[in-house]
């Protein structure tokens, strides 16, 4: 590790993605240590998972020049080649299935990737989050439309999250009045500016690989994003919020038609972790108001100038 | 102490085999017989199966505020017994506010313990409800006190309090839609900007400026209050949740101290509406909301709007007393000694 020193959270932050991966039999190595240079990064190799996994831990463009660093961490693993061609083009319908990472292609390859800002009330979540991603992220999607197409979906599994979950958040999110609750599922609407979002936080008991959990989906119009007849381009909005939303991605954009879809599916072994409900209902809140920025820059092909 | 509500009070626990206490009486919890109280009823010694004990006092008021229509305070206090209840946090408590029933949470000396206050009035126009909601906050204080602070544990301690519970979680016939239309538009025609839902309504209390929504004006300086009757609580179940949102952003210190704050300030009120929610923080941002929830197995008339009534005029004093210094706290640290 440099000699440079990162911020007390950042350290805690990879002490926690450590003990995490870890649980799943993964280790972190550190491939290339460039804090002393002006990137500020350091890329870590992660041993123990199916596809070739790396962790990019970098400080900020604009924080670099801040008496307050910020940091933000990649984690992405890429496909075989012989999967790649087949995929390319089926993202969408690959990334229905998507669980903490995204699927995005290139013109040479295929990643399943996800990526967050560090903030220090949110260690504990991300370094779940990212572990997990890094063992199962990309496993979890392609083994689940396999099964999808072979027709031998996993054996449903009870998902830990049930009721009383359900009833203490709606109970929790009751001050904002836009909350629903109905039988295995929450709901909230999420207005910003003209924005509708419609977050759902559905238990779920047949995710096609892991079986138990708990699947969020952000639903928000195409049409009051500007895009009722022009097209939007999911793949390229996924490549665009892992590279510049300050909303955490854990999950994939993907299309039904009329909407956009954020979806993130939270398997049962990350029960345990606290606070994954708030964190997934202020993110929701977060993506509704930057979806449309990031959606035009999608569109647009031009970055935003804020990473 | 006298007064309508008082005698019917006094007439219901006149069946009941109750402790006699100075002002009031004591409803002791769990085998109480190895219990040692000296004469200001202080507990001396514990039983090993006591739960803790719920007093109800009379607080008289002074001639100035007889003068003026106040017979005194009805105060309903819990105290849990120390191997009861897990041990809090200053913001652990704060939080336990978000969800509490019949008062707020507090520590002294060195124990938990849950208080409401009615101030009662000689000309009470609802004498029923204020009964049953003084008789009701004296019943079921320890009982769902200790199932929301052993229930804020863990998961597994959460089920198991809701399975000893065991309280309907929802109504067998549910008010209409139109009951809160009309409802939003009373407090429209009061000039808020009130909406309704299927099942709750809310609006906007201004507290600064001149915008009254957010609505239209995301910038707006506004309480945002809402009465639902389809939000079971966790423990309590089926009922009535009255909230009030203060649009403030304060660092986790400041908001602990803020709550203790608020909720000791409106104890110390004598004119002033029931307290019988608390200030506590919610959500991640740890948002300042005032939480009042009545657990009720069926509708009860009229009572969302009087709720709402109730956290309007809170709201209103917030801004006529502390909205200022509630403002002034979002622009300095925490002052030393606020405990973790």
């Amino acid at each position: 590790m440099s000699v440079l020193v990162l911020p007390t959270h950042v350290e805690q932050f990879i002490t926690q993605l450590r003990a995490g991966l870890d649980y799943y039999g993964c280790e972190l190595a550190v491939a290339e240590d460039r804090l002393a240079t002006p990137q500020r990064s350091i890329l870590f190799d992660v041993s123990g998972s199916e596809c070739p996994t790396t962790v990019w831990l970098h400080q900020t463009a604009r924080s670099l020049d801040s008496p307050a660093p910020e940091f933000r961490v990649r984690a992405f693993s890429v496909l075989r080649d012989e999967i790649w061609p087949e995929v390319r083009g089926q993202e969408g319908a690959f990334n229905r299935f998507a669980t903490l990472a995204a699927l995005t292609t290139s013109a040479n390859n295929a990643e399943v990737g996800c990526q967050a800002l560090l903030v220090p009330q949110s260690n504990e979540v991300l370094a779940a989050f990212i572990a997990t991603a890094c063992k199962h992220g990309a496993t979890s999607l392609t083994q689940a439309v396999a099964a999808v197409l072979s027709d031998s979906a996993a054996a449903e599994q009870q998902s830990a999250w049930g009721e009383a979950d359900l009833e203490a958040l709606h109970y929790a999110y009751a001050h904002l009045g836009t909350g629903q609750l109905r039988a295995n599922c929450w709901s909230m609407t999420v207005i910003v500016g003209d924005v509708l979002g419609e977050l759902t936080i559905a238990t779920t008991a047949n995710n096609p690989y892991f079986g138990g959990g708990l699947l969020s989906t952000l639903r928000v119009s195409k049409e009051c994003l500007g895009f009722r007849t022009r097209t939007l381009d999911t793949n390229a909005l996924n490549q665009t919020v892992l590279l510049f939303d300050n909303t955490p991605v854990f999950g994939a954009w993907c299309d039904d038609g009329i909407h956009i879809v954020f979806v993130t599916f939270v398997p049962n072994v990350l029960k345990s972790v606290n606070s994954v409900l708030p964190h997934l209902i202020r993110w929701a809140q977060e993506r509704t108001q930057t979806i449309h920025s990031l959606a035009l820059t999608a569109s647009e092909g031009s970055p935003p100038n804020d990473d | 102490m006298t007064g309508e509500v008082a005698r019917s009070i006094e007439a219901q626990l006149a069946r009941h085999r109750l402790q006699r206490i100075a002002d009031g009486y004591r409803l002791v919890v769990g085998d109480a017989e190895d219990a040692c109280w000296d004469r200001a009823e202080h507990l001396l010694r514990e039983s090993n199966d006591i739960l803790g004990w719920t007093d109800l006092r009379y607080l008289p008021c002074d001639q100035g505020q007889r003068a003026s229509g106040l017979l005194g305070i009805a105060e309903v206090e819990t105290e849990f017994a120390d191997k009861r209840v897990p041990v809090f946090t200053a913001y652990g408590i704060e939080a336990l506010n978000a969800v509490s029933v019949h008062g707020a949470f507090y520590v002294a000396d060195g124990r938990l313990r849950l208080r409401a206050q009615y101030s009662l009035y000689a000309d009470d126009p609802a004498v029923y409800l204020a009964t049953r909601f003084i008789l009701n906050a004296f019943g079921e204080q320890l009982f769902f006190g200790l199932g929301i602070a052993q229930g804020a544990v863990s998961a597994e301690s959460l089920a198991a309090q809701r399975t000893r519970m065991d309280v309907p979680r929802a109504w067998r016939t549910h008010t209409s839609a139109g009951h809160f239309k009309e409802a939003a538009a009373r407090f429209r025609r009061a000039g808020y900007v009130a909406t309704s839902g299927q099942s709750s309504f809310c609006l906007e209390v201004p507290l600064e400026g001149a915008a009254i929504t957010q609505m239209a004006d995301p910038e707006a300086t506004t309480a945002l209050l809402t009465v639902s009757t389809e939000v079971p609580h966790p423990v309590a179940g089926a009922g009535y949740l009255a909230t009030l949102v203060l649009p403030l952003h304060l660092t986790p210190d400041r908001s602990v101290e803020a709550c203790q704050r608020l909720n000791a300030l409106e104890m110390m009120h004598h004119h002033f509406v029931p307290r019988l929610g608390s200030w506590g923080l919610r959500g991640l941002d740890d948002e300042l909301v005032y939480t009042t929830f009545v657990p009720a197995a069926e509708p009860l008339e009229g009572l969302e709007v009087t709720l709402m009534n109730w956290n309007v005029l809170r709201a209103r004093n917030v801004k006529d007393t502390y909205w200022s210094e509630l403002v002034e706290m979002t622009l300095t640290d925490a002052a030393p000694g606020v405990p973790e």
